[in-house]
């Protein structure tokens, strides 16, 4: 019992210890983190509106998050975050909409298919095609079916919730 | 003196051809076979897995008086989460971009047998000295057989390396060799290798 109690004593102390340790980590590294995310979403949004916004704006419908671009303070476009179920998982898009509703540029933020096939769909020659065709034409790559069509759901959801919040200022 | 030194370059030395983690001892195949599709991934890898061998092995060392081996596991585990823990935020504040392609096996340190292997067999008997030689010796053997890996299968599979195209256009990639049974082949060629190396010294 003794034994017991010894055990339990000295694990807390390693714990607590463990614990203090990892707080001062996360203190210390958690502003770059967030900051980091909003950064390259950031970023991302300027890219997807083909840089015609000169500032980005961080807007919410509905508790989602979404931006809208603006070029000498008038929108200049809507940037929205979506996801398709993918091969791995979900793969997340982030889909450029310009004022007259049609995709300007998409770019995969995050996706966890299989290289060398599934992650084709994240590549440039299959996502420049919603820049001319709307994704109901968009070719599918061949051995990555459910990839490319998990990024063409994403985009038309996008084009769904661009509907409703076109005309919010 | 000189023993001492020779001891203690032994202790570095030993993980990195003669007990190497991968190649020889075949332990933490798991992020090995999972991780080594490029060599960036690899050496991303290898480096914090280094890192975290070598803080708990240190780590290991110092508290011994203060742990009967009794309940030394669950305190080697608390150990190695927490300087995980620490690598994983570490890496989302200042590489994201790592990060986001190490993915899932970040966390996954944790269960990487290199590191719990170590702080059973060496880090709990030895001195904080010794105990961090053999973290690095283990870490270094650890990186450079991922990173073997990561640059056969990322030339074979996608004709570059480190993202850089240098099988030029006309090479049609092995796409085999970035998915899982690429893993296993290139891995057991390194093992026939290096066997077939070592055979051919001793005799």
């Amino acid at each position: 019992m003794k034994k017991l109690a010894d055990y339990a004593l000295r694990l807390s102390i390693v714990c607590v210890a463990a614990s203090g340790l990892l707080a001062l980590v996360y203190q210390n590294t958690s502003g770059r983190i967030d900051e980091n995310i909003t950064k390259e979403k950031l970023e991302k949004a300027r890219i997807v509106l083909l840089g015609r916004a000169d500032e980005i704006k961080i807007m919410e419908y509905e508790g989602t998050e979404y931006f809208r671009g603006f070029a000498e303070g008038k929108p200049a476009g809507t940037v929205i975050e979506t996801s398709g179920a993918g091969y791995g998982g979900p793969v997340r898009v982030l889909s450029g909409i310009g004022t007259d509703g049609k995709i300007l540029d998409i770019t995969v933020l995050s996706h966890k298919e299989t290289p060398g096939l599934g992650s084709k769909a994240a590549e440039p020659a299959f996502k420049d095609q919603f820049r001319t065709k709307s994704p109901g034409d968009v070719d599918t790559i061949t051995s990555a079916t459910i990839s490319s069509k998990a990024v063409i759901s994403a985009v038309e959801e996008a084009l769904v919730m661009y509907e409703k919040v076109k005309d919010a200022r | 003196m000189q023993d001492r030194i020779l001891y203690l370059w032994n202790t570095f030395y030993n993980g990195i051809l003669r007990e190497n983690p991968i190649l020889r001892l075949m332990i933490g195949l798991c992020p090995t076979l999972a991780v080594s599709t490029s060599l960036t991934n690899s050496v991303g890898m290898g480096l914090a897995t280094t890192f975290v061998l070598v803080c708990s092995n240190l780590t290991v060392s110092l508290i011994r008086p203060f742990v009967p081996s009794g309940m030394r596991i669950p305190v080697f585990i608390v150990v190695i989460s927490t300087f995980v823990t620490t690598v994983d935020y570490m890496m989302l504040a200042y590489l994201p971009g790592l990060h986001a392609s190490l993915g899932v096996f970040v966390p996954l340190i944790v269960v990487n047998c290199i590191i719990l292997g170590r702080a059973e067999a060496f880090a709990y008997k030895n001195d904080a000295l010794p105990a961090v030689l053999d973290g690095l010796g283990m870490g270094a053997g650890f990186l450079l057989a991922i990173s073997l890996m990561g640059s056969i299968r990322e030339i074979l599979g996608n004709g570059t390396l480190l993202g850089i195209s240098i099988l030029g256009q006309s090479y049609n990639p092995v796409t085999l060799m970035i998915l899982p049974p690429g893993a296993f082949l290139v891995i057991g060629f390194l093992m026939g290798a290096l066997n077939m190396m070592t055979k051919k010294g001793a005799k």
